[in-house]
């Protein structure tokens, strides 16, 4: 794409017309966050730092006087902060799947929204490696971890694939934006502050559209979209294995790397079209996401749903018909007893989308929200089931310990997602939410469904060249 | 006459009476008060580890003992305890003849004996062999038992670390698989930094 | 002594002040006890401050030069030195440590009237923080109605699911059995805990319980892998087969408390094991006697056995059920401290 806009119609690689005014249109769109701020912005950022500032209090709290802060014993040595540590990892998912996936093979829908899965798949990864940090007994050895680090230790590789994994989907994510960047630099050199121009040309890693970049870019594209694959894959794998290399009564299954990558594809998915949803409004893209996005999305959710009852059948059918030691206890805990409210809960939610997306009267942009709330909320219920159901087992002959997390666990929490969103909404100001240059080549107009108008719908055209623009 | 007839009896009786409480004291249910004689036999030396075969002889005045049990065993300290360590025990066959296997699992010269708890008839007797048991070697008889140690997977290794290289193989299998994905990460910066490249050329084309 | 050689260790500047190589403190000459000599001349004198107060982020010790991460096999100063048959053979093959516990004269100290004293030892012996049992008496239902008890040390497992998933390798096995933990090393990420079938890892969740004696007893004493120390808060513990019992020539605490004598603490390699009254053969005795281990189907391989019983050599009827609460005697302990239940 052209650092300038250029007159006239192109064409994206499929033939499909791109008006000028449109293309323009979506260009001032997306580039309005970065040039003008608001005071709600202000507000909403002070309110995210203050609910940041008190998960940092309690969380010094907890460093001055141990654990016992938690609601953790050594009976369930793991709670909230493991819960939200697999939650976070499991939403990151999300970006990997739209970015990656469909990319690789040449699903065009997604182009609008590429941008932000990929954000929330860094955001999330970066602030789901936070909670291990926070669950240390000792986080002022955690050099040893590098020092001493043995390579059969699930932690281990928890280590390695999440640090692999956020590597990779920075550079991934980076890729892309290198020709947003250039527009940025060219489009918003008046109207932006100095350090910000100088940071958009930096950034651009001075592209020009040049076929010469173009392939280089292409590449490098093509390389990361291949390899991020089985890297999200084996990143929640591993996680999984932190709890499937014990030998406690549920953890104890081999379907655990399949299961919780299922789980996090599908939390993942839910966290896009939430988040979609919020920046949709917010940023006024009506116009260039559409029902067609939120359409394809719910599809997903609806099938991760499907493969996630499987998967659930598969676990308690199969546990539940034999009833092997600790599993009366387990099925008991989990259906009608301690867990009860949790596990239902989460049946609903995870059942939600297909009572939801598979009715066309519920099936708008609203009700596929909905349902992604509903399973978003499911899956935070599922990591607690796993994690604190797995622990309440009884080992030994003793009764079963009870858990609940005390004000610091949930006000870290609290600060956790605070500070998710205030990533995310610090990047909204620097960084184009859409991947314009995407959208331009390779998608064009949202076809008929969309909400918004403002052109008439441009006409299939023939013409199978896209003529190069000077 | 009469009264040394008399105190015999009493005497006797007497005594049958102690040696029943004695023997009640000593768990025997009914002791038998005949002395037998038990003969034990053990090799001289041995080596760690071997299985040592030792056989007793239990005899009496009236002949061969047949089918009673005789255990064999070492006098040990261990720690802050001693007594007789069990080691084995046998019945004696038809000619009175006990004779069981163990293996050696200490060295030094160990004193078997052999014990015979006593039955109805007989009183229990100890003997001890007619000569000590030399046991010699040092070689380590217990491994500890983990299964199949897969290497890199489920062990440490042993010894002690001999730097990078060492512990980057021990670790192998992810070791390749970090390798890969981390060099196609490298080959994706490389073409990025063409993209830089390719933009200074055409600068330079241009101007 | 078991500890890692050739290894420097992660020192906690604001424990001790002060950074040491391990090495240094290595002491490889015969002992008699196991508190004296650790101090002798030529070797650091580390100070043990009492209790550990958090700032925020602590400094961390300079890393050392090797950048292996391997966990050690003790090199036992076992079997360096020929003292009396205690810690290694006469011949200096090492001892393969190992427990077996008559189940048959345990009735959870009810004859007794007190709680059960092999808990109570360990307790006064390690200063065991409250509320840790580093053996428990758990009370295990039977098939016919009624109750048994089982004395649960740390099973000392010859596969550890604990030492298996520890990413610094501060637990960690010896030759001679016992699985050890480095609390200088320990992260406090409790995989360990969530790994060990057997319920018996216990974690310093906050300033631990501990009497003033314990700091006290500790102070002027090097670091030594084979003495846990309460004060490190945020790091694991667990029975650890009382290292230095056996090197005055005892056996551990729990085993000589036992009023019954039911606890036999012995050598596989030997083949020899002693309750501190009599003396048997390991093999014949478990043979003989239907000896099992726990959980046997997870594949740990403990080296904690027991013979099938619930009392009757102490005539106890398998249906009174119940025993004394376990209660730990410092009257006062560090301050700062709270217990908390498990």
């Amino acid at each position: 794409m052209d650092a300038v806009s250029s007159k006239g119609t192109t064409y994206t690689d499929q033939g499909r017309a791109v008006p000028a005014e449109w293309r323009e249109g979506l260009e001032n769109r997306v580039l309005a966050p970065l040039a003008k701020t608001t005071w709600r912005y202000f507000a909403w950022i002070g309110f995210l730092l203050a609910i940041i500032a008190l998960a940092v209090v309690m969380y010094i709290r907890q460093l001055n006087n141990g654990l016992i802060e938690t609601g953790m014993r050594d009976r369930i040595s793991w709670g909230l902060y493991i819960i939200s540590f697999v939650f976070f990892i499991g939403i990151s998912h999300a970006g990997t799947l739209l970015s990656a996936i469909l990319r690789v093979v040449k699903a065009r829908w997604q182009l609008p929204i590429t941008r932000m899965a990929e954000f929330i798949t860094v955001v999330a990864l970066m602030v789901g490696a936070l909670f291990p940090l926070i669950d240390l007994g000792r986080v002022d050895r955690i050099w040893n971890i590098v020092q001493y680090g043995r390579w059969q230790s699930p932690l281990v590789w928890d280590l390695l694939a999440i640090t692999t994994y956020l590597t990779g989907s920075a550079l991934y994510l980076y890729l892309p934006l290198i020709p947003d960047f250039a527009l940025c630099r060219d489009r918003l050199g008046s109207t932006t502050s100095a350090w910000k121009h100088t940071f958009f040309t930096i950034a651009a890693a001075g592209w020009k559209g040049t076929p010469g970049q173009r392939k280089a870019l292409d590449r490098a594209m093509t390389i990361m979209m291949v390899v991020i694959i089985p890297v999200a894959v084996s990143v929640h794998t591993v996680v999984s294995w932190l709890f499937a290399m014990t030998l406690r009564e549920p953890f104890n299954t081999t379907v655990f790397g399949a299961f919780f990558v299922a789980g996090a594809i599908f939390s993942g998915v839910a966290a896009i079209i939430i988040l979609m949803a919020v920046l949709r409004k917010v940023l006024h893209l009506e116009e260039y996401i559409t029902k067609n996005q939120f359409l394809a999305l719910g599809i997903f959710l609806l099938a991760m749903s499907f493969v996630m009852i499987y998967f659930n059948l598969s676990e308690y059918v199969t546990t539940g018909y034999k009833m092997e030691s600790g599993a009366p206890f387990h099925f008991h805990d989990l259906m009608i007893g301690y867990l009860a409210p949790f596990f239902w809960c989460y049946i609903i939610g995870v059942v939600a989308p297909i009572v939801i997306i598979a009715f066309p009267p519920t099936r708008t942009i609203k009700g596929i929200v909905t349902a992604a709330v509903f399973v978003l909320v499911a899956m935070w219920l599922e990591r607690y089931i796993i994690v604190v159901g797995g622990f309440r087992v009884p080992l030994m002959p003793y009764d079963a310990r009870a858990y609940a997390p005390t004000f610091t666990e949930w006000s870290i929490f609290a600060g956790a997602v605070a500070l998710f969103l205030l990533l995310i909404s610090i990047f909204v100001k620097f960084f184009p939410m859409v991947s314009v240059w995407e959208v331009v080549e390779h998608r064009g107009p949202e076809p008929d469904g969309s909400e918004a108008v403002h052109h008439p719908a441009a006409p299939r055209m023939e013409a199978p060249v896209a003529p190069e623009v000077a | 006459m009469k009264t040394r007839r008399l105190r015999l009896r009493i005497g006797a009786s007497l005594v049958a009476a102690a040696v029943a409480a004695l023997a009640s004291v000593g768990g025997v249910s009914a002791a038998g008060t005949q002395q037998a004689t038990l003969v034990v036999t053990a090799p001289a030396t041995a080596n760690l580890g071997d299985q040592v075969t030792v056989t007793a002889k239990l005899t009496s005045a009236a002949g061969a003992l047949v089918k009673e049990t005789v255990q064999f065993a070492i006098p040990t300290t261990f720690l802050n305890g001693s007594g007789d360590m069990v080691v084995a025990q046998a019945v004696t066959d038809g000619q009175g003849q006990a004779s069981a296997t163990f293996e050696a699992r200490s060295t030094g010269a160990l004193q078997l004996k052999g014990v015979f708890a006593g039955d109805n008839t007989y009183a229990p007797v100890t003997a001890a062999a007619s000569s000590t048991m030399t046991v010699t070697g040092n070689q380590q008889l217990y491994v500890p038992d983990i299964g199949i140690a897969l290497r890199g997977l489920n062990t440490t290794p042993t010894g002690q670390a001999t730097g990078f290289a060492h512990w980057f193989l021990s670790g192998w299998p992810i070791g390749a698989v970090l390798t890969l994905i981390w060099s196609m990460y490298a080959t994706a910066v490389y073409f990025m930094s063409r993209v830089v490249a390719e933009g200074e050329r055409a600068t330079e084309v241009q101007s | 002594m078991l500890h890692r050689v050739g290894e420097s260790q992660s020192v906690n500047a604001m424990e001790t002040g002060m950074s040491d190589p391990l090495n240094e403190l290595v002491d490889d000459d015969g002992r008699t006890g196991p508190l004296d000599a650790l101090t002798g001349a030529g070797q650091r004198r580390v100070k043990r401050r009492g209790v550990l107060r958090w700032l925020g982020a602590a400094a961390v010790a300079a890393p050392p030069l090797a950048f292996g991460g391997q966990t050690l096999f003790g090199k036992g100063l076992f079997s360096a030195t020929p003292k009396a048959a205690a810690t290694a053979t006469v011949d200096g093959r090492l001892r393969r440590w190992a427990m077996v516990i008559d189940l048959r004269a345990c009735d959870g100290c009810q004859s007794v009237n007190k709680p059960p004293q092999c808990t109570a030892a360990c307790i006064e012996g390690h200063f065991a923080p409250q509320p840790m049992e580093w053996i428990q008496v758990f009370e295990q239902s039977l098939p016919g109605g009624g109750t048994r008890f089982e004395p649960a040390p740390c099973q000392q497992c010859q596969n550890p699911p604990c030492t298996n998933v520890c990413p610094v390798g501060a637990t960690f096995s010896t030759p001679e059995g016992p699985v050890l933990i480095d609390q200088e090393r320990c992260i406090g990420c409790r995989i360990c805990m969530a790994a060990c079938p057997y319920d018996r890892r216990f974690f310093n969740w906050g300033t631990s319980p501990q009497p003033a004696e314990a700091v006290q007893a500790m102070s002027g004493m090097a670091y030594n892998v084979e003495h846990q120390e309460p004060e490190f808060r945020g790091t694991v513990m667990k029975c650890d087969f009382c290292p230095d019992m056996a090197r005055a020539g005892k056996i551990p605490y729990c085993a000589d408390a036992c009023p019954n004598h039911a606890i036999y603490y012995g050598d596989l390699e030997e083949d020899v094991a002693t309750n501190g009254k009599s003396v048997i053969q390991v093999s014949s005795f478990l043979s003989d006697n239907s000896g099992f281990r726990l959980s046997e189907e997870y594949g740990t391989e403990p080296r904690v056995y027991y013979i099938p019983g619930s009392g009757e050599a102490l005539g106890r009827n398998p249906m009174t059920k119940g025993r004394m609460p376990t209660v730990w005697p410092w009257k006062t302990t560090v301050s700062g401290s709270k217990t908390w239940t498990r």
